[in-house]
């Protein structure tokens, strides 16, 4: 090696000696650490409703858009998630139907029904446009929830129907603990 | 005829070199000899009193809240949390040394690394507030009391990634800031459609989280007196 390139490495070594130089001092010092002495578990729930074209089909046999293809046919939406829900968004295509629910019951039966629930009350109304915001349901829809629901149309026509939730359709939930 | 200067040394005739040498090595002898005896006995030695160094000490802890209703703290579990949920828990940090601290700082560990712990839109979500007096039972700060912002909204992701400041109070050794510290899920991040979750969720997953608190000591100082 030549006398320059051994000076200039030298010169080298001894610029990086002195840029560490000046960052030894700052690392100095104490400092205190206070951690959670157990980890701290932390599972998430899930948000998941389903339409159902029979009440008590698992998840699994969901599926996915509902088909409503009669003048009049019922269907069901489940409460397949982890926490109770308020509310939710149906969607349906084709021309829109009117959409009614019986809570806690199934319509009528005896005669058969589209408007009325098992007990005879009237059923209650969702709306009758493509997208539908459903009211706030108080007490929120439990988990494991069924929520019978008709299609009234005025003519034979196919729906596909969809529903959809988010964290904004639950209940504000604020733990103290 | 021989003139040179004879010397006698008990008795015997020696020649003139030799006479020199004689001479040089008695000079060196004595000067030795008043080095190491003459000189040592001057030596005086002077000793302060006995004198202390004592330090002090850097010490954090982080503890539960003992308010009844609100002791669960960062170690209990919190279970089935779901977009839009807000949990709050409850800790006093308190530095219990003798030093004034600086710079507090706070860091997440997952060792699960989940959506939850690493993508800050629909992940968790963590703020930081201080009570100057116990927090209630119901996670209020009494009326009298004031109550600050430690930590703004920052995505858990973030905290992960490099420890964030916090702006507490005060570090002055014995003192405790007392946190609560909110958890929460971005409520309309996910959407659900006909019960089938979202390629990318924080639903249905489970996270091991460690808070680590830092404080650094004051600054050094230099006192001379």
């Amino acid at each position: 090696m030549q006398k320059s390139a051994l000076r200039s490495t030298a010169a080298l070594v001894a610029l990086a000696s002195l840029a560490i130089l000046p960052v030894a001092p700052a690392l100095a010092g104490a400092a205190a650490r206070a951690a959670n002495s157990v980890a701290q578990s932390f599972t998430t729930g899930t948000i998941r409703l389903a339409p159902l074209n029979n009440s008590t089909d698992p998840l699994a046999a969901a599926p996915g858009t509902i088909n409503v293809r009669l003048k009049n046919d019922y269907f069901f939406i489940k409460n397949f998630g982890t926490t109770t829900l308020a509310s939710f968004t149906l969607t349906q295509s084709g021309t829109p139907a009117q959409i009614k629910y019986c809570r806690g019951q199934l319509f009528g039966s005896r005669p058969k029904s589209y408007t009325h629930c098992a007990d005879g009350s009237t059923a209650l109304s969702l709306g009758s446009t493509a997208t539908i915001s459903s009211p706030t349901f108080s007490p929120p829809l439990a988990v494991g929830e069924v929520l019978n629901l008709a299609a009234v149309k005025a003519a034979v026509q196919r729906n596909n129907i969809s529903v959809r939730v988010t964290g904004a359709n639950r209940p504000v939930t604020i733990t103290n603990g | 005829m021989n003139n040179k200067k004879k010397h006698r040394y008990f008795g015997r005739a020696v020649s003139a070199t030799a006479h020199t040498t004689i001479i040089a090595m008695a000079t060196i002898g004595g000067v030795t000899l008043i080095g190491s005896s003459v000189f040592a006995s001057l030596n005086a030695t002077a000793f302060n009193a006995a004198g202390t160094v004592a330090t002090d000490t850097l010490k954090l802890t982080q503890t539960a809240s003992t308010v009844a209703g609100i002791t669960g703290g960062l170690s209990t579990a919190i279970s089935g949390m779901a977009p839009g949920d807000v949990v709050n828990r409850f800790v006093d940090l308190k530095n219990t040394g003798t030093m004034d601290g600086t710079g507090l700082t706070l860091q997440l560990a997952d060792s699960a690394s989940t959506t939850l712990t690493s993508n800050a839109s629909i992940g968790l979500q963590v703020s930081i507030a201080e009570c100057s007096s116990a927090w209630t039972g119901a996670g209020l700060c009494p009326g009298g009391s004031t109550q600050t912002v430690v930590l703004a909204s920052t995505p858990a992701s973030t905290l992960v990634s490099t420890p964030t400041a916090l702006s507490v109070s005060s570090l002055a050794a014995a003192s405790t800031n007392r946190l609560r510290i909110t958890m929460s899920l971005p409520a309309g991040s996910e959407t659900t459609v006909n019960g089938i979750l979202p390629g990318t969720t924080v639903q249905g997953v489970t996270s091991s989280l460690v808070w680590t608190f830092t404080e650094a000591q004051r600054l050094a100082t230099t006192t001379s007196n």
